[in-house]
């Protein structure tokens, strides 16, 4: 079953003002993201990771191609709900606390209302901001916000969890308890979507990975590959094939 | 809808601009007294005056502040794109940013302007209950100018870009009134033909926000028709109305940068 | 320790310097502002700066002007003439803000009228109170004022006395609006002020004095009379009251309640030695 649905999408951006030049950032991707998988994406800075986030989550429209995501599109409440999101360098409300705002989180998800104040309270040890939860956000360090972030991802476990760059700004610590929550949703028949741009995560964690490069996606590996051959290595070779292919073309 | 409401109003009462707006208050309150002292006729009056100019001078500051917050917020540390993520229609957004803003002013106004009155009361003997009459032309005033900002993040997502322009709009709002009436008189014989045309036109576009101020009228007990007050409210409500149903017709096709 | 003394230090010395300096900057401010009078827009370019608060603005500048009098009295043992024009410039913004606003017009007008010889200013001033505040007795009473007593305009002068009368509901002053009717020669107007005066009050003293006014109106009234039918058979003025009784043209000469006796004046009105004002209260 399809969770998600890329069709031959394209974005470009303007670079500048109104009427200046257009730059693709997207140039047909296409790919799809099965249940219960964990699927990452990995690519350069700047080669349209995020871009690729936004469309999927609907905050931003392709300009051809297209996009599915439960078989429908994401403006729909209902589709939103089954779906969590982690964005890149994140910022919540900065005046409540942990507690406020994933109290606001799970009501939004529909997480039950008896059970809610437990879940939080759970999810905040799980994360370890315990003894942080009532501190305003605006107080926070990155990595503590990186935490609640995560918190927020997992909270209700939704179906379909987006996260960009989840590992950034943290702890060793912060990293493995990341990566066990990634692992654990998957094992409750989950699906998660990830981007990285630090190959060793990925390469723990994945079950498939895409390369995107320059808009296109030009390698997609399945983890039986990764047994004989690092990811790095594989990276590096895709990426340079990929400009030679450029450079032909 | 609701959630976000509540999560707006949650933030703005824990914003630092609320708790500036009441300290001003307070000293406002001190000032008061002073004022009162420099009085020498119908001191009554003067207090009267005084109270709702305070009342919506500080409630007016305390929205612009939290519209800057918010925006500032939602735009440059992009809590929109997040929200946006959540499990909520995009109109929810709009809505809520919008009442909340507009909710807090109401309590605040409510608030400081009930202050005023018991102190008038204690001072004067005279308890004017007729002065609570400014509160709702104020809240429709704070829904205008709120409505008008998130108007705005369609066409701008520079926040401070988006406060200058309400600000202008704002003098602009307020002053309209006395430069119609200004054109028609005399001495306005000599302004050229396509400057009166501009100002005309402005009156009929731009929001007229000297319409919504009947402070002195309210103060010196002059009779105000119920009927053009009814005609004020819902000149500033279906304005406003028609600004969020254009700005949810937008931002349902926005692209969240 | 060394930080806390530093700190201390300066906050002295920023005392020190202010305690010097505020005194001389406003010193110098004072007498600039004396010389030059308040700095005031035109009333349009002042509604346009105050945005939605004219109240305060208003109040703000009337508190200006009245420092601002205060300043120059320091300086002079009277006012400059060209203060007359501050004063009614002030009184021009800060009404224009504010037309209701009571202070404005007192101030103006009593110093336009007593400091600086400006009747029809001051005249303008209480005409706009009283298009604004058209339920105090009292711009009505002072336009009245200022017509009688500076102004000589007896008929305007009665006019306003009697609204003002009207709206105090002050038999004082219909005594007052129907003498000033008697002074400007309009006795039969003065009395109808009067007999509706009589009817409204409950107070018993000022109904006597009312009464007493009355009698002593018609009197003159009844001289008046005589006087005009004289003037019109005999083409010229009699030469005192005794012609006209002796002629037939009266049956009796009326007395003076007031104590006084009445004459003819060179020009045929009518007056009494008392002035029709009690005799111990003329001394007063």
């Amino acid at each position: 079953m399809k969770i998600v649905e890329f069709k031959e999408v394209e974005k470009s951006f303007r670079i500048k003002d109104i009427g200046g030049p257009m730059q693709k950032v997207l140039s047909g991707i296409s790919f799809r993201v099965k249940k219960g998988e964990i699927l990452g994406l990995v690519g350069l800075n700047g080669q349209g990771k995020s871009t690729t986030i936004k469309i999927m989550l609907g905050l931003l429209f392709p300009d051809k191609g297209n996009v599915r995501v439960f078989g429908s599109y994401t403006h729909d409440v209902k589709i939103k709900r089954r779906i969590a999101y982690l964005p890149e360098n994140p910022v919540f409300f900065e005046n409540l606390n942990a507690v406020e705002f994933l109290s606001f989180v799970g009501g939004l998800r529909g997480v039950n209302s008896k059970k809610i104040k437990d879940t939080i309270e759970s999810l905040i040890f799980r994360v370890g901001l315990q003894g942080s939860e009532k501190k305003s956000i605006r107080k926070y360090s990155k990595g503590m916000v990186q935490r609640l972030g995560l918190a927020q991802a997992f909270l209700g476990s939704p179906e379909f969890v987006i996260l960009d760059e989840p590992l950034s700004g943290l702890d060793p610590l912060g990293r493995k308890m990341a990566k066990e929550l990634i692992i654990e949703h998957k094992n409750k028949g989950k699906t998660v979507f990830f981007t990285s741009h630090i190959l060793e995560d990925i390469e723990d964690m994945c079950d498939r990975i895409l390369i995107l490069n320059r808009g296109k996606i030009i390698k997609e590996i399945e983890r039986n590959m990764l047994l004989n051959k690092r990811l790095e290595d594989i990276f590096v070779e895709a990426l340079n094939n990929g400009a030679d292919a450029v450079s032909h073309a | 809808m609701v959630r976000m409401l509540y999560l707006t109003l949650k933030e703005a009462v824990k914003e630092r601009a609320f708790y500036s707006t009441l300290i001003l208050y307070l000293f406002s309150l001190f000032i008061y007294f002073i004022v009162n002292d420099f009085t020498m006729f119908e001191a009554s009056k003067v207090m009267f005056t005084y109270s709702l100019s305070v009342t919506e001078f500080l409630t007016l500051v305390l929205v612009f502040f939290l519209i800057f917050s918010f925006l500032t917020e939602d735009l440059n540390k992009k809590t929109i794109e997040y929200l946006l993520s959540l499990p909520l229609k995009r109109m929810d957004y709009i809505l809520g940013r919008v009442f909340g803003i507009v909710f807090s002013g109401i309590f605040t106004s409510t608030l400081m302007l009930s202050g005023f009155v018991i102190l008038n009361a204690l001072l004067f003997k005279e308890f004017k209950t007729v002065l609570f009459l400014q509160l709702p032309l104020l809240w429709v005033m704070m829904l205008l100018i709120t409505s008008l900002a998130y108007f705005l993040i369609n066409a701008s997502k520079r926040p401070v870009l988006i406060s200058f322009i309400i600000l202008f709009i704002y003098v602009i709002g307020v002053n309209l009134d006395d430069a119609v009436q200004f054109i028609q008189t005399k001495r306005a014989e000599n302004i050229p033909l396509i400057s009166k045309f501009l100002v005309k036109s402005a009156y009929y576009i731009f929001p007229n926000f000297s319409f919504f101020d009947m402070k002195i009228s309210l103060s010196y007990g002059l009779s105000i028709g119920s009927g053009h007050y009814i005609l004020v409210l819902l000149y500033g409500l279906i304005y406003s109305f028609i600004l969020i149903l254009l700005s949810i017709l937008f931002f349902q096709k926005k692209e969240i940068k | 320790m060394k930080r806390v003394f530093l700190g201390f230090l300066l906050a002295g010395l920023l005392i020190a310097t202010n305690s010097y300096m505020v005194p001389e900057i406003s010193r110098y401010r004072k007498i600039q502002k004396a010389n030059a009078g308040l700095f005031l827009l035109s009333p349009e370019a002042e509604k346009i700066m105050s945005l939605d608060y004219e109240g305060i603005r208003s109040f703000w500048v009337t508190l200006d002007l009245r420092v601002f009098l205060a300043t120059i009295l320091e300086q002079h043992p009277y006012f400059p003439e060209w203060v007359g024009d501050v004063v009614f410039k002030a009184y021009r913004v800060a009404s224009a803000l504010n037309p209701y606003y009571f202070d404005i017009y007192y101030i103006a007008s009593l110093n336009l009228m007593w400091d600086f010889k400006r009747y029809s200013d001051a005249e303008k001033v209480l005409k706009r109170a009283i298009k604004y505040r058209k339920s105090d007795w009292f711009w009505y009473f002072l336009l009245s004022f200022n017509y009688f007593y500076f102004m000589k305009k007896y008929d305007l002068a009665a006019e306003y006395m009697t609204e003002a009368a009207k709206l105090k509901r002050s038999a004082f002053l219909a005594s007052l609006a129907s003498r000033l009717y008697y002074a400007s020669g309009r006795t039969e107007i003065a009395l109808n002020i009067l007999d509706g005066q009589i009817k409204n009050t409950d107070d018993e003293n000022w109904k006597r004095e009312l009464l007493k006014r009355k009698k002593a109106l018609l009197g003159v009234l009844k001289i008046e009379r005589a006087v005009e039918a004289f003037k019109r058979k005999e083409g010229r003025l009699p030469y005192d009251l005794n012609e006209l009784k002796q002629k037939g043209y009266m049956k009796k000469i009326p007395q003076d309640p007031y104590g006084g006796r009445f004459y003819i004046d060179s020009d045929g009105t009518v007056k009494s030695t008392s002035n029709l004002v009690e005799h111990h209260r003329k001394n007063e």
